[in-house]
């Protein structure tokens, strides 16, 4: 067979024995190994809830630009991006990826360069001492960043609509039209991400607990605690970028919180999985939480609040106990393709650990049979069980969508990351804090 | 909090903290030569880091180690940066809450050549990243961001006094 480029998995030695091959296009491969049960790998789908406040969720291979990028875990939708006011004058982009630990949407300069979007231009701020200009923003990832002027759209998912809506253009022209700052070459750890394959997907959809990217903080233009989200450029090509106050008007904002209705959150169903995974998955973005007959808040659902203190070292986190090991910046977020932690009574040792990433997999001999205890900023708590399968048996089948694949992170770590793994077999909801909400918080529930 | 297991870290027998204590004081005249005080950096200087930030610094100790001064620099956005001195007065991890993702090459010393290095590599692979780790020989970094809070710690395992936990730094 030939193995599926993973992103931090290579192809290992087979940990199970594979009765029939995945050749051709057939998308079912028979699959027995020790401790799983046998059976076909196939597709996963749920097909509901459907509605104008809906939109499909696939998570598969990505973007097809002449090659398979073959990530796994990594939830994607279709976003159109239109010219502020207009019906036509519009590019639909699939495989942005949906994630809710960011805020806000960012595409490719190039994608959209036919529709010639507005500039956004922000104002002089004489205490900040930011010029007035073409606004440009640096937004970083724990590792990596991106780069790329501000402008307007139009942002179209499913039947709502977020207009003239503040998006990140990111920069992938040669050279960029705007030298990158050397801050946001630092703050992108020499990496900026301004390929698709770089990114995993064609954009990145934000939408997480926040209605706006930054908020107070850029609004006065105070980058003190790290390195400066947004830039005011000069107008002539080529000309330098310096860090900007911007109104918070300007920033970039999560297209939900600015949809006209359904605008106070969102809902992510993925569909249950198989414990050695399925080919793909697909399921349903809802957006509104209470707003609609399709998305209200189930009554069994559990409502968990993070840390809404900005001045408290938690802000924006839940704690997480798994038996002895309490981890007090625990999150629950789409966008990391494993549940991360560190745990050093487990497995690690696995023939597809990563090379390159510094993080690899665990691969217990067996399958594990885990509980959580999550607890929120108000003492309510909510137990989760979790099943852990070995990355290297798991990455010996063709699947792509994983609801017991695990990560390491370093011994001591106070995280524990509730990656895509948890979203399958739920609904998961995402307030966001400041909508008109009851109750009104950062929370999630599920 | 919590944890299972202590630390994988070499101890030193009593009588050889002082020993321990000198190198690393030895080690100190490599780390003035930064403007402030950071990673492996002495104590006082502390006070740099907080103007640079333009924080105020409350000192405390920690909360499970009282050999531990923990130097808590508080920015007007409700950011933090912790830290963590031992009894030889150096500095020897560093902690972060933050709104925006920390500049670590100022943070971290004289290693932060070591972080851009080993940060730049595993940034090389594909994907959006919300949680990573380092772990070197003698520097050992955590960092994760959700939404606009980042939060982490970085380490010199070589540094830290015998009898702390890293559980401990908080």
């Amino acid at each position: 067979m030939t193995c599926a480029e993973r992103w931090r998995g290579l192809c290992g030695a087979a940990a199970l024995a594979l009765v029939a091959s995945c050749g051709g296009s057939s998308s079912q491969t028979q699959l027995v190994g020790p401790g799983l049960s046998g059976g076909t790998l196939d597709t996963a789908s749920i097909d509901v809830p459907t509605g104008a406040n809906t939109t499909q969720i696939v998570v598969d291979a990505g973007p097809q630009s002449g090659f398979s990028i073959g990530a796994v875990n990594v939830p994607y939708v279709s976003v159109s991006v239109c010219v502020p006011g207009s019906a036509s004058a519009c590019v639909t982009l699939d495989h942005v990826f949906l994630d809710t630990g960011s805020i806000g949407l960012r595409i490719f300069r190039s994608s959209v360069a036919a529709l010639a979007l507005p500039a956004i231009t922000l104002p002089a701020d004489g205490a900040s001492a930011t010029p007035a200009g073409a606004g440009a923003e640096c937004y970083p990832f724990v590792l990596g960043a991106v780069w790329g002027a501000l402008a307007r759209a139009d942002v179209h998912i499913g039947g709502e609509t977020a207009a003239a809506l503040p998006v990140q253009l990111i920069d992938d022209s040669t050279p960029p039209a705007n030298a990158v700052p050397a801050e946001c070459a630092t703050a992108a750890n020499g990496q900026l991400m301004d390929t698709p394959a770089a990114l995993q997907a064609n954009g990145i959809l934000g939408v997480g607990m926040l209605a706006l990217d930054c908020g107070s903080s850029c609004v006065v233009g105070n980058y003190a605690s790290g390195y400066t989200l947004y830039y005011s450029c000069g107008s002539t090509a080529g000309s330098a970028c310096v860090p900007a106050a911007v109104p918070a008007a300007l920033q970039v904002g999560n297209p939900v919180a600015f949809f006209p209705v359904d605008n106070n959150g969102s809902i992510i169903v993925l569909p249950a999985l198989p414990q050695l995974g399925a080919v793909q998955a697909s399921g349903r973005l809802v957006f509104g939480i209470g707003t609609q007959s399709n998305n209200q808040l189930a009554p069994s659902a559990r409502v968990l609040y993070v840390d809404p203190d900005p001045a408290s070292p938690t802000y924006l986190y839940l704690s997480t106990t798994v038996g002895a090991i309490t981890y007090p910046d625990s999150y629950i977020d789409s966008g990391s393709n494993a549940l991360f932690f560190s745990d050093p009574g487990l497995a690690q040792g696995c023939q597809s650990s990563s090379g390159v990433s510094g993080s690899g997999w665990y691969c217990p001999p067996t399958v594990l049979q885990r509980q959580a205890t999550l607890t929120d900023a108000r003492a309510t708590t909510a137990a989760v069980p979790f099943t852990l399968v070995s990355a290297d048996a798991l990455f010996t089948t063709p699947g792509l969508a994983f609801d017991d694949l695990a990560g390491t992170l370093a011994a001591n770590t106070t995280s524990f990351v509730w990656g895509l793994p948890f979203f399958y077999g739920r609904s998961v909801y995402t307030s966001i804090w400041g909508q008109a909400l009851s109750p009104n918080g950062p929370w999630n529930a599920f | 909090m919590t944890r299972g297991s202590p630390p994988r870290r070499r101890r030193l027998p009593r009588s050889s903290r002082s020993l321990a204590r000198l190198l690393a004081a030895s080690c100190l005249a490599l780390a003035t030569a930064a403007a402030h005080a950071v990673l492996g950096g002495r104590a006082p200087a502390i006070a740099a880091d907080s103007n640079r930030l333009a924080g105020t610094r409350r000192i405390e100790p920690a909360a499970a180690n009282a050999d531990v001064q923990v130097h808590v620099i508080v920015l007007a956005d409700g950011s933090q940066v912790r830290e963590f001195v031992g009894p030889a007065g150096i500095v020897f991890a560093v902690a972060w809450s933050t709104r925006f993702k920390p500049r670590l090459e100022t943070l971290l010393g004289t290693y932060a050549t070591t972080y851009a290095d080993a940060a730049a590599r595993s940034a090389r692979g594909p994907g959006v990243r919300h949680a990573m780790t380092i772990a070197g020989d003698d520097l050992v970094v955590h960092a994760a961001a959700h939404l606009n809070a980042h939060v982490g710690l970085a380490y010199a395992p070589s540094l830290v006094p015998a009898g702390v936990r890293i559980d401990d730094l908080r």
